[in-house]
């Protein structure tokens, strides 16, 4: 990667325009109705603007994360990882977190799929780059694998089923991407392609178990829905963690 | 203002002492001492210990104990949880509250108390 401002200035845009068409819609009503999407996560609706105020505000990790990777790869070194790549993975981190808040400020339907579609992307980004690397393909491949990933999902998200454990479809999409990613992960780690540095790896598998425990727990049992301190506003924030420290192990690969 | 005052830094014009400047310095410790990594472990520490706690005082208003309860209150309990998830409920939990302790100190409980529709 060439150090520049390009990165930053992208992402900086990108969070600018995305937070601030969030709040406008919040404010305007434009993503509908109170339906009751995401009211399974603990925390209880209020009457105001902001339906779930932790579980909203704490996706403010996602933009910073979002905004740390692109400054990273302003300063950073030349590595694996190209700078468009790299900014485009900043500004995807950036948008999870107004998908996110669109769906717990809200509890819409509209919302419900800006949060789901915004997971979509940076999980199908995680399995294209990591098939990219693994078949050692260029740019078509990349895209090729990232828009399927996101149909895939799309198509697994219209079945209205329940799924034990991660509720619905789209959710059970999202994690089989993850699952996928991980493991061609840790293939590219035995095939020792390339010289990476693992511990970033590890810090961003060892933040996302931790935050679907907790994702889970805060679901099922741990649950207080009238604390500011909720379970699933951690998951949020150690999914940011996650996200930033998987940037950081891509950026090291040489 | 100057956290130390001495003739000695009254005549030196290189030590800067604003405000802004010292805020500056304690980041600059925090981050050069790697004692951001304390605060970060008792950060960690603090919310895990919160939000267990918190969970666990909540864990049977959310999920009453239904086997343990008579067979004519099992649908009360059960109705009581889920209005304990809404907003609503919680501000309806606060006028019960008031409304028993007017009965514990002997002062009738109103009717909207009771059913959580009162003014608060």
């Amino acid at each position: 990667m060439r150090r520049g401002r390009g990165p930053i200035l992208i992402a900086g845009a990108t969070a600018a325009v995305s937070c601030g068409l969030l709040v406008l819609a919040v404010w305007r009503g434009w993503l509908g109705p109170d339906v009751g999407r995401g009211a399974t996560f603990c925390e209880a609706a209020r009457d105001g603007w902001v339906r779930q105020p932790a579980n909203t505000f704490s996706n403010v990790g996602f933009v910073a994360a979002g905004l740390l990777i692109a400054w990273h790869a302003s300063v950073a070194r030349d590595g694996r990882l190209v700078r468009h790549l790299a900014t485009a993975m900043a500004c995807l981190v950036v948008l999870l977190g107004p998908g996110s808040a669109a769906m717990h400020a809200t509890q819409s339907a509209a919302g419900g799929h800006l949060d789901m579609l915004s997971m979509y992307l940076v999980a199908s980004f995680a399995v294209a780059y990591a098939a990219m690397r693994w078949l050692g393909g260029g740019t078509a491949l990349f895209v090729a694998t990232f828009v399927g990933g996101i149909a895939l999902c799309e198509l697994v998200g219209l079945w209205r089923g329940e799924v034990p454990v991660v509720m619905s479809s789209g959710n059970a999409a999202f994690a089989l991407l993850l699952v996928t990613a991980t493991v061609l992960e840790v293939a590219l780690i035995r095939r020792e392609q390339a010289r990476a540095e693992r511990r970033y790896a590890y810090a961003a598998l060892a933040a996302l178990l931790t935050a679907f425990a907790i994702w889970n727990a805060a679901r099922a049992r741990l649950c207080d829905p009238h604390s500011l301190l909720q379970g699933h506003a951690v998951w949020h924030v150690l999914c940011a963690v996650a996200a930033y420290f998987l940037y950081r192990y891509y950026a090291s690969e040489r | 203002m100057t956290t130390v005052d001495s003739s000695a830094l009254a005549r030196d014009l290189h030590t800067r002492t604003s405000p802004i400047w010292q805020v500056q310095a304690e980041i600059m410790k925090v981050r050069t001492t790697k004692l951001w990594w304390l605060f970060l472990i008792g950060v960690v520490l603090v919310t895990a210990w919160a939000l267990l706690r918190n969970g666990a005082v909540h864990h049977y208003e959310m999920y009453p104990p239904l086997d343990q309860y008579p067979a004519n209150e099992r649908a009360q309990a059960v109705a009581q949880a889920v209005q304990a998830k809404t907003y609503a409920g919680r501000r309806g939990r606060r006028r019960r509250r008031t409304s028993k302790q007017h009965r514990a100190y002997g002062v009738r409980g109103c009717l909207p108390c009771a059913v959580g529709e009162g003014r608060s």
